[in-house]
């Protein structure tokens, strides 16, 4: 395409343009818009599954590894679990609920 | 102070703010949502055949990747011309586009319109409505460049490079678009 000829047609379409800047303008004015921008802030806030998933893989190697202290080794620890028929040779440490204590 | 702050940024250009966006100043980026969304807003309005409901979305899909991308921006380039480039590749990632367009005109004759009151401006208002049938009627590629040229006012070769075209196909089609929209007109005059 000539330069010159898209000129002369753009020349011939003054009063068309004057039309398409007032169809464009109402347009503009009257289109709505989000107000503000919600999407954007949920996603800055949306939790990243895979840090969630290394948390709970870190807590489980944590809970495994350190090791426990003040375990219960008194007789009657012993005893209720051996009431429970539990052979695992487990006993309560601190903060651990006995059940079958709170049971009886 | 933080007023202060806010009113600078409205004074500073596209660029400059968007150099702070990439170092995740969100009053930088509010203040570019401020400048863009209603003339983007429009631009979907008549990329998406008047499709109200899509546009609201659209607008918040495109800013929402402009704080994604805002790294790969790069200040040699018109900031309008990247945020017209991905509103462009947006619409064409529609995938309602064609079949809206293609029951565009049933939509645009059930659009309501401001009511007017006297007989120049019903006169006018009838001229926007045939004039946004006949642009509506383009072919595809022809609208895009006619949209983006005279209505956005980005130049030729800036629309080439969003369209993906070389400038004299641009220009043939924006031509072509002229020469349709002024036969539709004539005919419906």
């Amino acid at each position: 395409m000539n330069d010159d000829e898209l000129k002369k047609i753009e020349q011939e379409s003054t009063e068309l343009f004057a039309l398409l800047r007032e169809v464009r303008d109402e347009d503009n004015v009257t289109v709505r818009i989000p107000p503000s921008l919600p999407r954007l802030n949920k996603k800055s806030l949306r939790i990243n599954p895979y840090w969630l998933v290394a948390a709970s893989v870190l807590g489980f190697v944590l809970g495994i590894a350190i090791p426990r202290e003040n375990r219960c080794t008194s007789q009657e620890c012993t005893t209720q679990f051996a009431d429970t028929g539990h052979t695992t040779g487990r006993s309560l440490a601190d903060g651990d609920v006995n059940f079958v204590l709170l049971i009886k | 102070m933080r007023k202060s702050i806010a009113d600078t940024l409205l004074t500073l250009p596209d660029a400059e703010l968007m150099q702070r966006v990439g170092l995740g100043n969100h009053e930088a980026y509010e203040v570019l949502y401020e400048r863009y969304a209603r003339r983007l807003g429009g631009f979907f309005l008549r990329m998406l055949a008047y499709d109200t409901v899509k546009v609201e979305d659209m607008v918040q899909e495109l800013f929402t990747r402009v704080w994604q991308h805002r790294a790969g921006y790069r200040a040699a380039q018109p900031f309008s011309t990247w945020l017209y480039a991905m509103a462009y590749n947006l619409c064409k990632n529609d995938y309602r586009h064609e079949v809206v367009r293609q029951s565009y005109t049933a939509e645009c004759m059930l659009r309501e319109e401001p009511v007017a009151t006297t007989d120049e401006t019903i006169e006018r208002k009838e001229m926007h409505r045939l004039l946004r049938k006949a642009v509506q009627a383009l072919p595809e590629l022809q609208r895009d460049a006619f949209l983006l040229h005279y209505d956005e006012e980005l130049t030729v070769p800036e629309v080439a490079r969003i369209v993906g075209s070389p400038e004299g196909t641009v220009k043939s089609r924006l031509a072509a678009a002229l020469t349709a929209i002024k036969k539709q007109m004539k005919m419906n005059l």
